[in-house]
């Protein structure tokens, strides 16, 4: 087997475990609790999705030119991806919207006190 | 001065690889143009330590591996927590950090956020603590070793 084949199997591999994670990170959106929660399900697709299917494209890419571009892509969306998931949670939290489990916290704690 | 010239350099690097084109009127060209988009940023007063950490961007590939590595261990650890949604225990810790500089609080922050399973929701400059969302017990936790605070201290090199 060749060293080529073997490249393009890499990245065939990667690209299939990338789009997976893709599909897990949009399940975790629909399936977790609260907002909080769902990002967590989003950073998957940030990190492992794009990350894998970066690095299969990279593999299998024809030449310099377009790995560079890649590169590029990978190192713009590792910059600008945290960023976003922060604003959107610290914009959760300044309006005012607590995680589950302080609700539930809370929500015992008026039931004792009605006790 | 200094700043410029970084900027300028990787302005220009970024050009000749993304443009293709290398006819001497076209690289005088695209070096006018980095250096003015350069000129123009120090003008606007954004080309200080925190628009352009170098110290932080010089030393960044030496983490790069082990981030990489922590990030697929925690991708993992997230999917069996959405296959099993049940298993979630959603806390929020206070994460120290011993960063000197902004940029290197924001790169931790950043860092956390990159990680699955921990977000960090709210950055308090002046007492330098990072309040973090954990998915579990184990990745709220996590961040509190101070492994990754470590690492992006090693970045700044103060």
């Amino acid at each position: 087997m060749s060293v080529s084949v073997l490249i393009d199997i890499i990245g065939m591999v990667s690209l299939f475990v990338g789009s997976l994670a893709v599909i897990f990170g949009a399940l975790g959106l629909l399936r977790l609790g609260d907002v909080y929660q769902r990002m967590h399900g989003t950073g998957i697709v940030d990190t492992g999705g794009a990350g894998l299917i970066l690095f299969g494209l990279l593999m299998l890419s024809p030449d310099w030119t377009v790995t560079v571009r890649l590169i590029l892509i990978g190192f713009i969306l590792v910059m600008t991806g945290p960023t976003a998931t922060h604003a959107i949670a610290r914009a959760v939290r300044v309006s005012g919207e607590e995680p589950d489990n302080v609700k539930t916290k809370r929500k015992k704690a008026v039931k004792r006190g009605r006790k | 001065m200094r700043q410029i010239a970084i900027s300028t350099t990787l302005l220009y690097a970024l050009w000749l690889l993304l443009s293709g084109h290398y006819t001497g009127l076209l690289l005088t060209l695209g070096f006018i143009s980095a250096l003015g988009c350069s000129l123009i940023a120090a003008r606007m007063g954004v080309l200080d330590e925190e628009g352009l950490p170098m110290a932080i961007l010089m030393r960044l590939p030496k983490v790069t591996l082990w981030l990489i590595w922590e990030i697929l261990k925690s991708n993992w650890g997230v999917v069996k927590v959405i296959l099993n949604p049940q298993s979630a225990k959603p806390q929020m810790v206070s994460v120290k950090a011993s960063q000197k500089t902004v940029a290197g609080l924001v790169t931790h922050a950043n860092f956390i956020t990159l990680t699955p399973g921990t977000v960090s929701v709210d950055v308090d400059e002046e007492k330098n603590v990072i309040l973090v969302h954990g998915l579990t017990d184990d990745f709220a936790q996590g961040c509190l070793e101070p492994d990754m605070d470590q690492k992006v201290s090693g970045l700044e090199g103060k």
